[in-house]
């Protein structure tokens, strides 16, 4: 950690220490900014207040053990983050494409969901950071809604570790169905409300339009990916140009924009969740035609044996033991396995030398690539377009740090 | 002479009775009915004031704090105990609401925010990774919030129900508001910081 | 399943048909000399090659501004430790090409002498993407990088010890009660 001892540099500029615990970094992000009057002239941002050291416990653990701690990574998304994880496993134990149809329209349909609640929690407190307090309490309303469908298929509310390697851990109940058709419903609407607060609030457009412009060459020399690279003029979607779990297959635009500011920004993240909104449903009704379908790959290798075989079969029983003491064991080798998290490319790399534990697993986040641009974004502007600029990036630190 | 709840309410909803027995000294908070005058210790007076204002710090680190806004945020509603004015600043809270994980990069941090809390001030732990950092044995984390600062409440989950917030929030208020709150409560042993 | 070079399959087939255009793979190492694809299961197909260190500015560079496909997206840099190898310390680099959303994958692998950190030149001046996770690569598993512009601890403190990721480096558990009754056969 770099102190800085003296308020004043040399030259008579101030120096500001922003976090690490501040309402608008979005965690612990520490910025020491550099001010004349009201410019900033440096910023270097200061990481680490989240290292979790994930990426070590998960050389600790079995291929199974593993999936708990990646929900933890990006704590807006968890959905997303777990199924990188499981489509790297897949790929290394060599069973990506034979996944069952009705899991991966129930991961598809999850991964959506997910993507509409981190952005609602994105919506409102960038809405928060600009002063628009109602937003907050607006986007809140409807995240309660799609966690009360988390809770009713895992039984947990954010950190729900529902997919499996092969497949899910369960099938989904059946008021899914409705709780999700209700959803689907309910959500355009409240998007409308949502623009209607901000599209055209004078104040909201004179503090987000023109300001932390990234064009679309700087944003590919810094890596960005997510709707932070669609607003810069780059039609780049994880789901759209390397497709997983079927999404060539569902019918939806990718948002963009060429502005490349807070207010582009804003927008793409806005239709993006009128998309997903269309992907739910499109999903919805592929489930109806799967009714009972398998949820669950049957490979020996890697799922458990299904439970009355575990209480009449003694190789079941001893089979299950052995899955669950010492894990599913691949062949060395190494796995990528990208997904369109919101944030961007959330993608898992998982190296295996043979034995049931990763040799290494090293998580993509792209919160970490998308932060790296926003010192140069915010030296030069003022102080009050900080924040704007931070909110409208959408990090989170738990994938910073890992 | 303290009176049930119950009774007091017949005895005020009831027209008044000659000799009939009036509540003389009531928990601070109550209202002694007809006479108008209410008798408590100082101690108790300042203890459901202190209970029921608590300023909590809005001071999220992980997971946790998603669930610490989703409480006090439109469902659940943190406001209807008394606890929603959500504060930036230490100097102006009195309640630590430890939510995530703490790595040992951050963990001078915390005790300095602490440190810069006025008394009286306390801590609630928020989740697995705070009390004991849950999942994560490993080299990054401090093994709980408890070898940093003093913890009042544990709650468990990971992360908590907002519903679980609230109940140890309301725990945390019981023992505010029937603790001594002048005198020797806050003469806290040392903590010592491990690295 | 071990990767075979593209160049035997041409040689069978060269009867017939003309042979296949080279893969970038193939130019690469047609250009940098003691390039070549290691010999490993890439179970996600993604084309793979290994150069050597001191080609690997280069190496990023030509295939970002000269080579046909245009990898113009560094998406990834990552570090791995594998202490049986002669060459312990691996970076690898994957890149992205947005018109033809063809992907590749470029390793490169170093030792340590005596008692320093490896090195390995940095890409971050030509690529600015590439800075903070080489800085997290230094911290994680100490290997320098040359030219960097800003190569500090970005995760760990910057008093700390030792590098995370190296399997040398103990995960740090602590004793928890339950462990302990389990051991004494309580």
């Amino acid at each position: 950690m770099v102190m800085l001892e003296e308020t004043r540099t040399e030259s008579g500029r101030m120096v500001l220490n922003m976090g690490p615990q501040h309402p608008s970094t979005h965690g612990v992000l520490r910025l020491m900014l550099e001010l004349e009057g009201e410019n900033v002239t440096q910023c270097i941002p200061d990481m680490g207040y989240l290292h979790t050291g994930i990426e070590k416990m998960s050389e600790a653990r079995n291929y199974h053990q593993a999936l708990v701690l990646t929900d933890r990574i990006d704590y807006l998304a968890p959905i997303t983050n777990n199924l990188s994880y499981i489509m790297a496993c897949e790929k290394l134990f060599d069973v990506g494409d034979k996944v069952p149809e009705r899991a991966q329209v129930v991961r598809v349909m999850l991964s959506e969901l997910t993507r509409i609640a981190s952005h609602l929690i994105w919506l409102g407190t960038h809405a928060l950071d600009l002063g628009a307090m109602t937003m907050f309490m607006y986007c809140w309303r409807e995240r309660e809604q799609i966690l009360d469908i988390m809770e009713n298929i895992s039984g947990v509310r954010m950190m729900t570790s529902f997919m499996r390697i092969g497949g899910l851990v369960a099938d989904v109940p059946d008021d899914f169905a409705g709780l999700v058709a209700d959803f689907v419903q309910v959500m355009p609407r409240k998007i409308d409300e949502y623009e209607t607060l901000l599209s055209r609030n004078p104040i909201f457009v004179d503090r987000t339009r023109g300001v932390g412009v990234i064009t679309r060459d700087g944003a590919l020399e810094y890596g960005f990916t997510g709707s932070c690279l669609r607003a810069s003029g780059v039609e780049f979607d994880v789901r759209v140009n390397l497709p997983y779990c079927g999404y060539e297959t569902y019918d939806f635009d990718v948002a963009w924009s060429k502005e490349g500011d807070v207010y582009a920004r804003y927008m793409v993240r806005m239709r993006e969740m009128r998309e997903s909104v269309r992907i739910i449903d499109q999903g919805a009704k592929r489930l109806l035609s799967l009714k009972g379908a398998p949820i669950r790959l049957d490979d020996p290798r890697i799922t458990f044996p299904k439970r009355e075989k575990i209480h009449s079969s003694m190789e079941s029983l001893i089979h299950h033991f052995k899955l669950v003491s010492e894990g599913p064991v691949p062949l060395p080798g190494e796995a990528y396995a990208a997904v369109e998290s919101p944030r961007g490319e959330q993608a898992t790399y998982i190296m295996s030398d043979g034995s049931n534990k990763p040799h290494r697993v090293r998580f993509r986040g792209p919160s970490f690539y998308n932060l790296q641009v926003l010192q140069h974004t915010i030296a030069g502007g003022l102080v009050a377009d900080v924040v704007a600029c931070i909110g409208s990036i959408d990090i989170v630190l738990g994938e910073i740090d890992r | 002479m303290t009176v049930p709840f119950s009774r007091w309410m017949r005895a005020s909803d009831s027209p008044e009775q000659p000799g009939a027995v009036r509540p003389q000294a009531l928990d601070a908070g109550g209202f002694s009915g007809a006479s108008g005058v209410a008798l408590t210790t100082v101690d108790r007076a300042v203890g459901w004031a202190r209970a029921n204002s608590i300023w909590p710090m809005l001071f999220g680190l992980a997971c946790c704090a998603i669930e610490m806004m989703a409480m006090s945020a439109a469902k659940h509603d943190v406001s209807r105990f008394g606890a929603e004015v959500f504060r930036s600043s230490p100097r102006q809270s009195d309640l630590m609401i430890v939510a995530g994980r703490l790595s040992k990069k951050m963990a001078p941090v915390l005790r300095r925010l602490y440190d810069q809390m006025p008394e009286p001030k306390w801590v609630l732990s928020m989740g697995a990774c705070a009390s004991c950092s849950g999942v994560y044995n490993n080299y990054a984390l401090v093994q709980g919030v408890d070898r940093i600062v003093p913890v009042d409440v544990y709650v468990p989950g990971c992360p908590p129900r907002p519903e679980a917030v609230i109940d140890g929030l309301i725990k945390l208020q019981a023992k505010i508001e029937y603790d001594k709150q002048f005198g020797k409560q806050f003469e806290r042993a040392p903590v010592t910081v491990k690295a | 399943m071990v990767q075979q070079p593209p160049s035997e399959g041409a040689t069978q087939a060269a009867d017939e048909t003309p042979p296949p255009p080279p893969t970038d793979i193939d130019l690469v190492i047609e250009r940098f000399p003691g390039s070549f694809v290691p010999s490993w299961r890439y179970a996600d197909q993604m084309p793979t090659v290994r150069v050597l260190p001191e080609h690997i500015r280069e190496a990023i560079s030509w295939l970002r501004r000269e080579c046909e496909t245009r990898y113009d997206m560094l998406v990834d840099v990552g570090g791995s430790h594998w202490p049986d190898r002669d060459e312990p310390f691996e970076v690898t680099y994957i890149l992205h090409s947005m018109s033809t959303n063809a992907r590749i994958r470029v390793k490169c692998a170093v030792a340590p002498h005596g008692g320093e950190l490896p090195v390995i030149p940095s890409i971050a001046l030509i690529w600015s993407a590439a800075n903070w996770p080489e800085r997290e690569i230094y911290d994680m598993f100490g290997v320098e990088f040359t030219d960097h512009p800003d190569l500090r601890r970005i995760l760990t403190p910057n008093d700390w010890e030792g590098h995370p990721l190296r399997k040398d480096f103990p995960l740090g558990e602590e004793p928890v009660e339950f462990y302990r009754s389990a051991s004494s056969g309580v």
